[in-house]
C-alpha cells in the first residue's frame, strides 16, 4: 500500500486557534491524506472520544496547557480507560522543561514533542510522526 | 607601710568602681569612682545596705542571693550575658558588670565588689546589633528581588516566545504560498522580516539559558573537567578541523561542579577562541590549570585558556561578560551571551572570570572555580 493512499484520522486537542490552524496545514501539507477534527480542550477532548458516534482517532494531537481540562488530565483519563489507552497520544506543547516531559511519560504518553518555531519543522515533524504512528499500526497486534 | 599606702592609691583612683561590704551586705568601703558611678556624695554611702544600689524591683531577689553568696562565697562575675542593672541616687537606672570576691580578715567575711558601669558597651552592643538585623534583612530582601527577577526574566523570555513562534510560523506559510506571486521587494521584505525575527529567537533563546543558570540550577557533584573538556571537544569536532584548530592541553583536576554548566563553560570559550581567530590564521587554544587559594582559604583551580586570535583593546575588559554586549564594529554573529554565561557560571561556582588581551596578540581567558563544594547528603550522581 502506497503512504499517499493511507489515510488517517488525526484529532487535535489545542486551545489556540492558530495553533490549531498550522497544525492542521503542516498536515495537509504532509505526505498523509488525513481526516482531521479539532477540539479546544480537554473536556472537548473527552466528549468527543466517548460520543455516540464512537470515533476512535489513530491519533491525537495534545497540548498540554489548556482551560477546562488542561491535556494532562485528559492524558491521564485516556490512559486509564481501557476503551481509549491503545490510542496513541503525542503531547505538542511549548513547555519543553524536563519537569513538564517526565510527568507527561509517567501519565503514559506515547510521544513527547515541542512546538517548533518554523513551519517547515512543523511539516517534517507531521511527517515522522504520521509515519511511525501508521507503522506501528500496521504490525502484527498481539493483544 | 608602704605597700598599705599603694593599695589605697589603686583603691581610690581606680576608674573602676569598687566596694567592701561585710557579710550582711553593710557597705564599709567605697571609691570615688563608685561614689561618681551613683551619684552619691563622698561618704554618702558609708554603712549603708548595699541595696541602695539595687533597682527597687530587684532588691529582695538581691538579699537572697547575697545570702546564698555568704554561705557559699566564691570569686564570680555577674552581668555577663545578662541584662544586670543597678540604680543611681536620683532612681535612675544603668546596666552594670560586676564581679565578687570574698575574703577573709580575723575570721569576719568581707566581700569586695568591682563594678563596670556598661551603658555605653551596651548602646554599641544595641547598635551592632541593630545594624546586623538591618543588613540581615536588607540581604534577604536582595535575595527575594533577586529570585523575582530571575523568575521575571525566564518567564517574560519564555512569553516572549509564543508570539515570535507564530510569526515565524505564519511567516513561513506566507513564504511557501504567496512568495511567487510577490514584486521583488516584497519578497525582499518578507526575508528581512523572517531574519530578524529568526535573531529574535536566538536572543531569546539565549536570554532563557541565562536565566535558567539560577532558576534551574541543579546540585554540585564531582566533576572530572578533563573528561567534560574531551567531550566538549569531540562535539565540537566539525568547527575544529574545518578551522584547522590546533589544541593544547593539561590534564584537568576533578572539582565539585555542575557537569552541565562546566560543558557550557568551555563549549563558550573554545568556540569563541576558534570564532574570533585571525584571518588566514589558524586557532591556536592553549587550555592549563594550576592550584591557587583565595583570601579566605579556598582551594580553587584556575584555569587558562589562552589564543593566538584577534584579541580586543584592554578597555573591554570588563565590557565582553555583560549580557548582550558587543564591541564596536564586531562583524561575528550571535547575540553577545556566551561570555555572560561563563561569568554567572563561574561566580555560582564561587570563583570568577578575567580576560587579558590587547588587539593582534591574541585573548587569555583566566576562569577560577572552587574545587570543594557543600554537597548534598543525597550520593545523587545523575545527570
Amino acid at each position: 500500500m502506497s503512504i499517499s493512499k493511507i489515510k488517517l484520522e488525526i484529532l487535535i486537542a489545542d486551545d489556540d486557534a492558530e495553533d490549531r490552524m498550522l497544525i492542521t496545514d503542516a498536515l495537509r501539507e504532509s505526505k498523509y491524506k488525513d481526516q482531521i477534527s479539532q477540539v479546544e480542550n480537554g473536556e472537548e477532548l473527552i466528549h468527543f472520544l466517548n460520543g455516540k458516534s464512537n470515533r476512535r482517532p489513530d491519533l491525537i494531537l495534545l497540548d498540554l496547557n489548556m482551560p477546562k481540562k488542561d491535556g494532562r488530565e485528559a492524558l491521564k483519563e485516556i490512559k486509564s480507560d481501557k476503551r481509549l489507552k491503545n490510542i496513541p497520544v503525542v503531547v505538542l506543547t511549548t513547555s519543553g522543561s524536563d519537569d513538564d516531559i517526565e510527568k507527561t511519560y509517567s501519565l503514559g504518553v506515547n510521544s513527547y514533542i515541542t512546538k517548533p518555531a518554523g513551519f517547515h519543522d512543523m511539516v517534517d515533524i507531521m511527517n515522522t510522526v504520521c509515519h511511525y504512528w501508521f507503522k506501528i499500526s500496521e504490525l502484527p497486534q498481539n493483544g | 607601710m608602704q605597700e598599705e599606702i599603694t593599695l589605697a592609691a589603686l583603691f581610690d583612683y581606680a576608674t573602676e568602681g569598687m566596694l567592701v561590704t561585710n557579710s550582711k551586705g553593710i557597705i564599709l568601703r567605697i571609691n570615688p569612682a563608685a561614689e561618681k558611678m551613683f551619684g552619691y556624695e563622698k561618704g554618702e554611702l558609708d554603712k549603708k545596705p548595699v541595696e541602695w544600689l539595687i533597682p527597687m524591683g530587684t532588691r529582695d531577689r538581691h538579699t537572697k542571693h547575697r545570702d546564698g553568696f555568704s554561705k557559699q562565697p566564691h570569686p564570680r562575675s555577674m552581668g555577663m550575658g545578662m541584662d544586670l542593672f543597678a540604680m543611681r541616687k536620683d532612681g535612675s537606672e544603668f546596666p552594670v558588670e560586676v564581679s565578687l570576691s570574698p575574703f577573709n580578715v580575723n575570721d569576719h567575711q568581707y566581700i569586695i565588689a568591682f563594678i563596670i558601669d556598661i551603658t555605653i558597651r551596651k548602646q554599641q552592643q544595641d547598635a551592632i546589633r541593630a545594624q546586623k538585623e538591618k543588613l540581615e534583612n536588607y540581604s534577604e530582601n536582595l535575595k527575594a528581588s533577586n529570585e523575582e527577577l530571575q523568575n521575571f526574566a525566564y518567564i517574560s523570555s519564555h512569553d516572549l516566545q509564543e508570539p515570535l513562534r507564530k510569526i515565524r510560523a505564519f511567516g513561513d506559510r506566507l513564504k511557501m504560498m504567496e512568495y511567487e506571486k510577490m514584486g521583488d521587494q516584497g519578497k525582499d521584505y518578507l526575508d528581512r522580516m523572517l531574519n530578524a525575527a529568526m535573531r529574535m529567537q536566538i536572543l531569546i533563546s539565549d536570554l532563557l539559558a541565562f536565566s535558567r543558570l539560577t532558576t534551574r540550577a541543579r546540585a554540585f557533584q564531582p566533576v572530572n573537567l578533563d573528561r567534560v573538556l574531551s567531550e566538549v571537544l569531540i562535539d565540537m569536532e566539525v568547527s575544529i578541523e574545518k578551522s584547522g584548530a590546533i589544541i593544547s592541553r593539561q590534564p584537568l583536576p576533578e572539582i565539585d561542579a555542575e557537569p552541565t554548566q562546566m560543558r557550557q563553560l568551555f563549549q563558550n570559550l573554545v568556540s569563541n577562541a576558534i570564532k574570533f581567530r585571525r584571518e588566514g590564521e589558524a586557532p591556536k587554544i592553549d587550555i592549563s590549570w594550576r592550584k591557587r587559594v583565595d583570601e579566605y582559604g579556598n582551594e580553587l583551580a584556575e584555569i587558562r585558556v589562552a589564543d593566538n586570535g584577534i584579541g580586543f583593546e584592554e578597555k573591554y575588559n570588563d565590557r565582553i561578560f555583560n549580557i548582550f554586549q558587543r564591541l564596536d564594529g564586531q562583524k561575528f554573529e550571535g547575540s553577545g551571551i556566551g561570555l555572560a554565561i561563563c561569568r554567572k557560571i563561574a561566580i555560582r561556582h564561587g570563583g570568577n572570570i578575567y580576560a587579558e588581551s590587547a588587539i593582534g596578540k591574541g585573548s587569555v581567558f583566566i576562569i577560577t572555580l572552587k574545587v570543594k563544594q557543600p554537597i548534598p547528603n543525597s550520593p545523587e550522581h545523575t545527570e
